[in-house]
């Protein structure tokens, strides 16, 4: 069937559109055809079951997450509103810091209740230390230890005296010497002493010394009671004071349990530790420090929002730290210290009672992060997990964080292999993310999808802070759409593609000065954008037109054709016609495949050439055995081929051989071929057909060039202006076929022949040169079967 | 040499230490005096040579709080000298730095007695610690601070062991030869720290009633918002404590000559005061 230019490029109605730009469209979330993903994703926000995470696949990597966000956005905002966290130091296990959850907006409130009391407490606790009362008891107490110890020393100084020795005061303690009418007996007066007085004073001192002994031995216990005198009165001096500052406190949040008990350890803390709030002097040796007061400091970790709006969080660095928190460390002296004030949160707590968004290739790409989540979303608790201590590269004693609930919906964006990797080798996977939202890349071009496009074209421009697009830009864009689906009936929502092209566009326009974005615009930045990409297939076209790659697009050849192949590179797609040919000769039915031979030919390829010779022998050869070695080949292909998209132009060049009827070379044909010689679609036709038409175009149109498709591929074609134009012209021509006979007639202009029984054919016809060919190589075969000089099947190897 | 407050303040000021943890304790108090007076302070530790004879005796030991007990030793109690006489010279450093003094810091060894009298002829105020009350705290047992005092012709301050910052300045006037001395030296300290000034003044038999509203109109003409005056009418040490019990005495200030209270007395409530006792000879 000779296509007509109607059917080469469906245009996207104008009338269909209403507006004349995109500024008078709503930018809202515009989703084409998302109804299945978008389901999935209302069930998954809203269900109230922990494994009931989402997985959101499909769509192009730029545009998931925002679309995700949106959807988040919009479809989440139901849950109730979620309580603030806050870390607190734990006073009977310091290394363990305690969780306190508040209403939405009292984190902060609480924080600075505390900060606040701490002030105060700096203030009062030394202003009662340093009051009269205070220092009139302390001192009161402190008499009395000295009254008590001078009283005696002054017990055994009396004595002592009595027996004329006088207890004296040393540098380090006391000594006794020996005194006589109040006066000292000097030692040299001493030795003059008679040897019995001497003895005597001597005797005398010795009971002394162990007199005072005895005395001072009980000084130590007196001194410790006094201590304790004077910390039970340090107690009730701060006990005073904080019981007047932090009675409001405990007023205020009397409803809070956690709270109220903080606030009494708290309390107690602060009596037991009183002396770090008394004023020290400032020293100025650095091993001295300031005194600290950052474990009565409150660390308020998750705050929401104060709209009160549900977190909704996106984590472009999944990291393990960046997930579940971290433990930092502050440097003091070359020692690494760490409290409650340096945790810091991570991604799940921000989002706790709300949403948290991750691209599920970077999180499996980060260490210990997938691990990480797994364990948060099974447990239902934010462990503060960390990789030294996983693998026991830290041995230092560390913080243990009281974990927090986890109350947060994960939504995984990735490609759906990671899908179905995480699937098949994950049992986790499953339990943890129930609900799959698949969204499709192409959508039907229906009205009401067609209807939906000028306003995601919209949400672009608002998100891009493009100019607006005109009509026109917006049916060129939605043309765009459908060439990248590769469908006339189908539209491609690869975001990330259109919004690349109405970038380019819309810095065509401004560099013109424009203030909208036109049609032109586009086709201009189309052209840019290939212009940038095309230097291979300029290279490789330029190739062909030089003669250094063999492509006729003229005159006939026996057993050649051109085929069509699609390259893809990077983000450039294009077609290559490649000449085909084929010999047969006298053989026992096999069809080499020399792309196989070589281990160039992928399977699919050897598949197709396969089908190719089970069709040639069951119409052929049905009931005698086909006598030929037939030999294809992609002529000058040096990097491998795959697909079996030219199986059945292998097949018209084996039928030219077989028949000796040449091919016109002014056609290329793609297509693959099914057992019954049926042509069935392939992929990449639009690309395959510009191929050919820019070799011939360079060359010069010259009115019988064209390429053959399959039928079943028209609805695929949304070709280029200017080839429909040359269609419309007459200067090139697009056949699509159904079955093989139909293309043999077009290539060779002899009609096929339909079977007219027992393997006959009109006679002239295509069919009837082939099966006479083959007669004759089978009698040749039987008459050197005879002669015994059949070699075919060593030929055959 | 005695010094007139009429006719100057002293210019050098001795302060005699010893081996008592009470003298690192005043220095600082010392050199507030000292600067108050304008005087250059200079401290004298005294390395008494009759406690350092106590290693002679054959059975002298030391016996201490946390130490066990060892022979007395000459050489380490020559060490232990050494070492707190660097600590008393640091310390005294640091006051004088503190209070921009002029200061000088010197060790001897001697008789205490001696050493105090020699002391006494070179300057004009002798700050003493008083021993009158506890335990000994040198060998010299009968010079206690009364007995040191009464041989010193000049002023003297005693330092009870005690001592706190307090927030009045007490001045005591036992006669109207001694008010005006008096009176100027006490005006120096309150308005150096800005301190409020207390007068005790006795009205006794001896002293009858006119006299000391005579005195209170004399003292009315200065500086009334400043001064407070307290009338005495006991000589007995308990009465007189228990009429200033709760005063916070910073600096207690009478005639060293004037004799209504006798010298332990005064000493005493300065005891009580805990505020240093400045006895204007």
């Amino acid at each position: 069937m000779l296509l007509g230019p109607e059917q080469l490029h469906q245009n996207c109605d104008l009338e269909q559109y209403g507006f004349e730009t995109t500024a008078e469209l709503t930018t809202e979330q515009q989703l084409l055809g998302q109804n299945r993903a978008v389901d999935a994703f209302k069930y998954s926000l809203n269900v109230k079951d922990g494994g009931h995470h989402l997985f959101a696949m499909g769509l192009s990597a730029g545009s998931r997450v925002n679309i995700a966000l949106n959807l988040v956005t919009e479809l989440g905002s139901n849950r109730p509103t979620a309580p603030d966290w806050c870390y607190v130091y734990n006073f009977s296990q310091p290394n363990s810091p305690n969780a306190l959850s508040l209403e939405a907006g009292m984190g902060c409130l609480f924080k600075h209740d505390v900060a606040q009391l701490v002030e105060d407490l700096t203030t009062m606790i030394p202003a009662a230390f340093e009051s009269e009362e205070y220092q009139g008891r302390r001192q009161a107490i402190e008499h009395r230890l000295q009254e008590r110890q001078e009283e005696a020393l002054n017990v055994l100084g009396k004595k002592s005296r009595e027996l004329n020795v006088e207890l004296i005061s040393t540098p380090s303690g006391f000594a006794f010497a020996p005194i006589k009418e109040g006066q000292a007996i000097l030692p040299d007066a001493f030795q003059a002493l008679p040897e019995a007085e001497q003895k005597q004073i001597e005797s005398t001192i010795k009971q002394l010394q162990k007199e005072l002994q005895e005395t001072l031995r009980q000084f130590p216990s007196w001194q410790k009671e006094t201590l304790q005198e004077i910390r039970t009165l340090n107690h009730e001096v701060t006990s005073s004071v904080v019981d007047s500052l932090i009675g409001e406190l405990l007023i205020k949040y009397e409803d809070h349990e956690e709270i109220y008990e903080y606030l009494s350890d708290f309390k107690n803390d602060v009596v037991e530790h009183s002396a770090s709030f008394l004023h020290r002097p400032e020293s100025e040796n650095p091993l001295v420090a300031a005194p600290d007061f950052s474990r009565y400091q409150v660390n308020v970790l998750v705050a929401q929002p104060s709209d009160r709006s549900i977190p909704v969080i996106y984590e472009d660095n999944p990291s393990l730290p960046n997930l579940v928190g971290r433990i930092e460390h502050e440097a003091q002296f070359g020692t690494l210290t760490t409290n409650h004030t340096l945790i810091k949160s991570g991604a799940l707590h921000r989002a706790v009672g709300g949403f948290l968004i991750l691209e599920v290739e970077k999180l499996l790409t980060k260490l210990m992060a997938w691990e990480g989540l797994k364990r948060s979303l099974s447990s239902g608790l934010i462990h503060f997990d960390s990789i030294e201590r996983s693998y026991g590269w830290a041995t230092t004693i560390g913080l243990d964080p009281e974990p927090i609930p986890l109350d947060t919906k994960v939504i995984l964006v990735g490609d759906r292999r990671y899908f179905y990797l995480l699937s098949e080798y994950d049992p986790e996977f499953s339990s943890l993310f129930k609900v799959v939202a698949d969204f499709d890349e192409i959508v039907p071009r229906s009205v009401e999808n067609n209807l939906k496009f000028p306003n995601l074209i919209a949400k672009i421009v608002a998100e891009e802070q493009l100019l607006p697009f005109n009509r026109r830009a917006v049916a060129r864009l939605n043309e765009f759409s459908a060439r990248m689906a590769e469908d006339a009936e189908r539209l491609s929502v690869n975001r990330d593609k259109i919004r690349d092209l109405m970038i380019e566009a819309n810095y065509i326009a401004q560099q013109n000065n424009q203030s909208v974005v036109e049609d032109s615009n586009i086709n201009d930045a189309r052209r840019s954008a290939m212009f940038r990409h095309d230097r291979i297939r300029e290279r490789v076209q330029e190739q062909i037109l030089r003669e250094t790659l063999l492509i006729d697009t003229s005159g006939e050849k026996i057993g050649q054709i051109n085929g069509l192949a699609v390259y893809s590179l990077g983000q450039m797609m294009f077609g290559k016609p490649s000449r085909i040919s084929a010999r047969v000769r006298l053989g026992n039915g096999n069809v080499l495949d020399i792309e196989r031979k070589a281990e160039l030919g992928g399977p699919t390829h050897t598949k197709g050439v396969m089908i190719l010779s089970s069709f040639l022998a069951s119409r052929y050869a049905a009931e005698a055995p086909l006598s030929l070695s037939a030999s294809l080949v992609f002529e000058q292909s040096y990097g491998g081929v795959d697909g079996d998209s030219a199986s059945s132009t292998e097949l018209y060049a084996l039928m030219s051989a077989l028949s000796g009827l040449p091919i016109r070379q002014s056609f290329a044909v793609t297509g693959s071929v099914n057992q019954f010689g049926d042509v069935q679609a392939i992929g990449g036709v639009n690309e395959k057909i510009e191929g050919f038409f820019d070799i011939c175009q360079t060359r010069g149109l010259t009115g019988d060039q064209g390429v053959i498709i399959p039928l079943a591929n028209v609805k695929n074609l949304m070709l280029r202006e200017d080839l429909v134009q040359a269609v419309r012209d007459e200067q090139f021509h697009i056949h699509a076929v159904q079955h093989i006979d139909e293309g043999i007639e077009i290539l060779t202009g002899i009609p096929a022949g339909e079977e007219i029984g027992d393997n006959a054919f009109p006679e002239g016809s295509v069919n009837a040169l082939i099966m006479e060919k083959l007669k004759r190589l089978q009698e040749k075969k039987k008459s050197m079967q005879k002669n015994g000089t059949d070699n075919s099947n060593q030929e055959s190897e | 040499m005695m010094t007139s407050e009429l006719s100057g303040l002293p210019r050098q000021i001795a302060l005699a230490l010893d081996a008592t943890p009470e003298s690192i304790r005043v220095l600082d108090r010392v050199a507030e005096i000292a600067s108050i007076l304008e005087a250059r302070l200079d401290a004298v530790f005294i390395e008494d040579e009759a406690l350092l004879s106590l290693s002679e005796y054959p059975f002298s030991e030391e016996i201490s709080l946390y130490s066990p007990r060892q022979p007395l030793q000459k050489t380490r109690l020559e060490q232990e000298y050494r070492a707190l006489s660097k600590q008393l010279q640091k310390a005294l450093e640091q006051s004088a730095n503190r209070w921009k003094l002029h200061w000088q810091f010197r060790t001897v060894r001697a008789n205490l007695n001696q050493a105090l009298e020699q002391i006494s002829s070179e300057i004009d105020l002798i700050t003493l610690m008083t021993t009158c009350r506890g335990l000994q705290r040198s060998y010299q047992f009968e010079h206690h601070s009364a007995t040191i005092m009464s041989r010193f012709p000049g002023s003297c301050i005693i330092l009870p062991r005690h001592i706190t910052a307090g927030k009045e300045v007490m001045v005591l006037i036992e006669s109207e030869e001694s008010r005006l001395p008096l009176m100027a030296l006490a005006q120096r300290f309150a308005s150096a720290g800005e301190k409020p000034m207390v007068v005790l003044v006795p009205t006794t038999e001896q002293h009858p009633k006119p006299r000391e509203e005579l005195y209170r109109q004399s003292l009315l003409g200065k500086k009334i918002d400043t001064i407070q005056l307290i009338p005495i009418d006991t000589t007995e040490p308990k009465k007189l404590a228990k009429m200033l019990e709760n005063r916070s005495v910073h600096m207690f200030i009478t005639s060293k000559s004037d004799t209504i209270f006798s010298v332990e007395t005064k000493i005493e409530m300065a005891e009580k005061f805990k505020a240093p006792l400045y006895l204007l000879g």
